[in-house]
């Protein structure tokens, strides 16, 4: 008797807090440059490079940051202390591709579309990780772009990751909005 | 309190009592076991989804993804139980979030560490994410607590029928156990109260209750038979009490009157109203008397005794007879004499209860003793005249006798004297004839003298004061024998003289008694050729105990045993006097002297068979004892064995 009066109780209550469901749904802004931080970390894990990507197994991981950088300390603060897959990580940070070592992820911010693609075409065989904010950037063969809205949205050139032989996750491409495959870009939202 | 109630209630008490403690032990366990196991049952729920949702929003977090992120929050909304779902970024933001009720301390609860957070009606999970972010899922309680009221409404269920069986328990208890007792207690009660012993208690079945019944009705018989046979007891005693001729009077160890029955009112005047309960027996006693007896029983017992109730109490305690004559005072004043025994009634320890004094009047006895006192009196008196007149005549008899034996002889002797002359004178003229008569009366008179000797010794015998002292009969037969030997010249005789005692009595008299039996033997044997004569003492005969028993045995002609109770008679003569001559008195003398020292003579013999005659002599002689307080105050007895040297037959020479 008790149970069915109580299943009445949170119908009714149901019923009455439904408009809140949809309020919830939206996503507080954050700071975008932080919110990329992050990810530069976060694709260390979701995507899969080749053992010769590293010099050995204890090698950290190096991110460059190619061209004008736009963290400051954020991306240090991001990474302090964290490791992925046993190696802790290390930023480099350079105005040519020459003053780099040899990169895991590089994070390319040159505003000049000749500069960038003529890097993106020197690591375009290498098992390197390109990311960038420009918004031809995959299809100047770069792997992944931040696309910046009210949020910070990923699209993902799968068939430059595969020349790269990087592996990139399906995790990661279900949270990705757009998706270059076989030269076709497939929006996934 | 508890132990006032009755069976019933104790038995409902602890019944009732146990089921309800069964109850609220159950239901506290039952609560406890759901509050317990609440939170581990709300995890069993929560943790697979939280760990779903871990990793399928994965990704989405790490790259802040928030429409994956709430499509996989929302498969949640699938159970109703999940009230609202959650996953917050690590800088704050809700990456995503559905709820299906408002949930105002979400927000708090999001800087607690992780786990399961208990609250009245919902539950929160909170859960770190691989990626940075946390889960948080919150779910209703309702069903878990419908399941515990579920449960609690089952185990309600159980402690209905629990109850039921309890009820049907104490109706069991009630009609087995609480009925019969309480029959047994109102049946005891009612005999108790009313000493009735004739109830009895229905009695079904066997078990121990039904037992107990029976053996109760058992111990009611027993105690109904003992009870009429103490009724019957009683009566018979009551009857004793109120019919005896004596007064029985039962007091307490301390002397207070307990009964008194019809006799003792008639004895002394009071009835048993006015004493039973009050008085003690010193009311009817006189206070001297019990002082006196009181001293008396002081020195008897050899400690002090109170002139008060412990005079008669005293003895019995001890366990000695108390029985003694009192004189009673009775209500009106006036005495009894009456005799009065104590007894001590005692219990099966031995220790005194009480006494009971039977006590019986004297008056007519003492009457019947004081008439049978006077006439004895009088009788003596009258016997005492009567012997004073009998000695009186017989000392008139006697003197008679002696002065006319003594006035005989002077007669006698001129008849003698005068015949002498004459028979001088005539003797060359008388003849033959003439000479003949005068020889005749000349013997006729000599035998006429010795008979008026004989009787004035005879007489003397009667008259003459003793002079008792010890005698040495052996040394008196010798010389009696002695004095006899002019006589014997020419016989022959064999003496046999035994050891003689030494006895106390009148020389003299023994003498005379001696001689007369030696001359009574040597008199009838002289037909004899060879006489034979034994002198001795017989040791103790019978009929002669105390006594020292003499006798003097011939070979004469003996006599008729018939004619034995003849022989001491004065004149009396078993044989004429022209075979043995004499006058009759000898063993009348014997007899008479004997008699006076208090003894006895008899004889033995048969004719031509010889002939023992016997005299006794008192060994003590009280009377002799005050006169001459000597060794020799008392006969000697008869030396053992001494008495025969010799049977007469046996005797030849």
């Amino acid at each position: 008797m008790r149970t069915i009066l109580h299943s009445w109780v949170i119908a009714l209550l149901w019923m009455l807090y439904l408009p809140g469901l949809v309020a919830s749904q939206e996503l507080a802004l954050a700071n975008p440059t932080r919110v990329k931080a992050a990810f530069l970390r976060n694709f260390a894990h979701y995507v899969n490079w080749p053992a010769a990507a590293f010099t050995d197994s204890s090698t950290p991981w190096h991110i460059c940051i190619l061209g004008p950088d736009p963290f400051g300390d954020i991306l240090e603060t991001s990474l302090k202390g964290r490791t992925e897959q046993g190696r802790s990580f290390e930023v480099f940070r350079a105005e040519t591709l020459d003053q780099l070592p040899s990169c895991q992820i590089v994070f390319l911010t040159y505003k000049d579309d000749a500069r960038r693609r003529a890097v993106l075409d020197k690591l375009k065989n290498r098992p390197i990780l390109t990311v960038g904010d420009a918004p031809e950037f995959l299809h100047e063969g770069g792997t992944i772009r931040f696309q910046v809205d009210d949020r910070v949205r990923l699209s993902i050139n799968l068939d430059q990751a595969r020349v790269a032989a990087l592996t990139i996750q399906t995790r990661m491409l279900e949270v990705s909005s757009e998706v270059l495959d076989n030269g076709i870009v497939r929006k996934m939202r | 309190m508890f132990r006032h109630l009755s069976i019933h209630k104790r038995l409902a008490f602890v019944l009732w009592g146990s089921v309800l403690l069964a109850f609220v032990a159950a239901g506290a366990g039952l609560l406890l076991y759901q509050a317990l196991t609440l939170e581990s049952r709300a995890r069993q729920i929560m943790e697979p989804y939280a760990q779903m949702v871990a990793v399928g929003t994965d990704a989405a977090v790490a790259f802040a993804d928030p429409l994956r992120a709430q499509e996989i929050l929302d498969t949640l909304r699938a159970n109703p139980q999940i009230l609202a779902a959650e996953i917050t970024l690590d800088d704050g933001r809700s990456l995503a979030s559905f709820s299906n009720v408002l949930d105002a301390r979400a927000q708090q609860q999001s800087e607690k560490p992780d786990g399961i957070y208990l609250g009245s009606d919902a539950a929160q999970l909170l859960q770190g994410l691989p990626k940075g972010g946390r889960l948080r899922i919150s779910m209703s309680l309702a069903q878990l607590s419908a399941q515990t009221h579920q449960a609690m409404w089952m185990f309600g269920a159980g402690m209905l029928v629990l109850l039921a069986a309890t009820l049907i328990q104490m109706a069991v208890l009630r009609r087995t156990i609480v009925r019969p007792i309480a029959s047994l207690t109102e049946t005891t009660e009612l005999v108790r109260a009313r000493a009735d012993y004739t109830h009895r208690i229905p009695v079904s079945g066997a078990g121990e209750l039904a037992r107990l019944g029976q053996s109760f009705n058992a111990m009611l018989e027993g105690i109904q038979q003992r009870e009429d046979d103490l009724r019957r007891l009683a009566a018979f005693q009551r009857t004793i009490l109120a019919n005896a001729a004596y007064s029985i009077i039962s007091v307490t160890p301390e002397g207070i009157v307990t009964s008194f029955n019809p006799a003792a009112e008639r004895l002394l005047g009071y009835t048993a109203d006015e004493v039973a309960g009050k008085q003690t027996p010193a009311l009817w006693h006189d206070p001297q008397e019990m002082a006196q007896h009181a001293r008396v029983l002081s020195s008897e017992l050899g400690e002090t005794i109170a002139p008060g109730f412990e005079v008669f109490a005293a003895r019995p305690r001890r366990g000695l007879t108390e029985e003694r004559e009192w004189i009673f005072t009775r209500k009106d004043g006036t005495r009894v004499p009456a005799n009065l025994s104590v007894t001590a009634l005692r219990d099966e320890g031995g220790n005194i209860t009480g006494f009971v004094g039977l006590i019986y009047d004297l008056t007519e006895r003492k009457q019947v003793e004081a008439e049978i006192h006077q006439l004895n009196q009088e009788l003596e008196q009258r016997v005492a005249e009567r012997t004073a007149q009998l000695t009186e005549a017989n000392k008139e008899l006697e003197a008679f006798a002696y002065s006319v034996s003594h006035d005989l002889r002077s007669p006698l002797r001129h008849i003698d004297g005068f015949l002498g002359l004459l028979k001088e004178q005539l003797a060359a003229t008388l003849d033959a004839q003439s000479q003949h008569y005068m020889d005749t009366i000349s013997k006729s008179v000599k035998r006429m003298g010795e008979l008026i000797d004989d009787l004035l010794s005879f007489s003397r015998m009667g008259r003459q004061e003793m002079t008792r002292g010890p005698v040495d009969l052996g040394a008196l037969v010798e010389d009696v024998i002695h004095e006899f030997e002019p006589e014997t010249k020419g016989r022959v005789i064999h003496w046999h003289i035994g050891e003689l005692p030494v006895v106390v009595g009148d020389y003299a008299m023994l003498r005379v008694v001696l001689a007369n039996l030696v001359s009574n033997a040597l008199k009838f044997t002289q037909t004899r050729e060879q006489t034979a004569i034994e002198i001795g003492c017989l040791p103790d005969t019978s009929g002669h105990e105390n006594e020292t028993v003499v006798f003097v045995r011939d070979n004469g002609v003996g006599f008729d045993m018939r004619y034995a109770n003849k022989l001491f008679g004065v004149f009396e003569r078993l044989h004429s006097g022209k075979d043995f001559e004499g006058t009759g008195i000898g063993l009348a003398n014997v007899h008479r002297v004997v008699s006076r020292n208090g003894g006895t003579t008899w004889a033995e013999g048969k004719v031509n068979g010889g002939a023992t005659f016997f005299f006794s002599l008192p060994r003590e002689n009280p009377s002799v004892a005050r006169i001459a307080p000597s060794k020799a105050t008392a006969s000697q007895p008869c030396p053992l064995n001494e008495g025969l040297i010799a049977q007469v037959g046996s005797e030849t020479e």
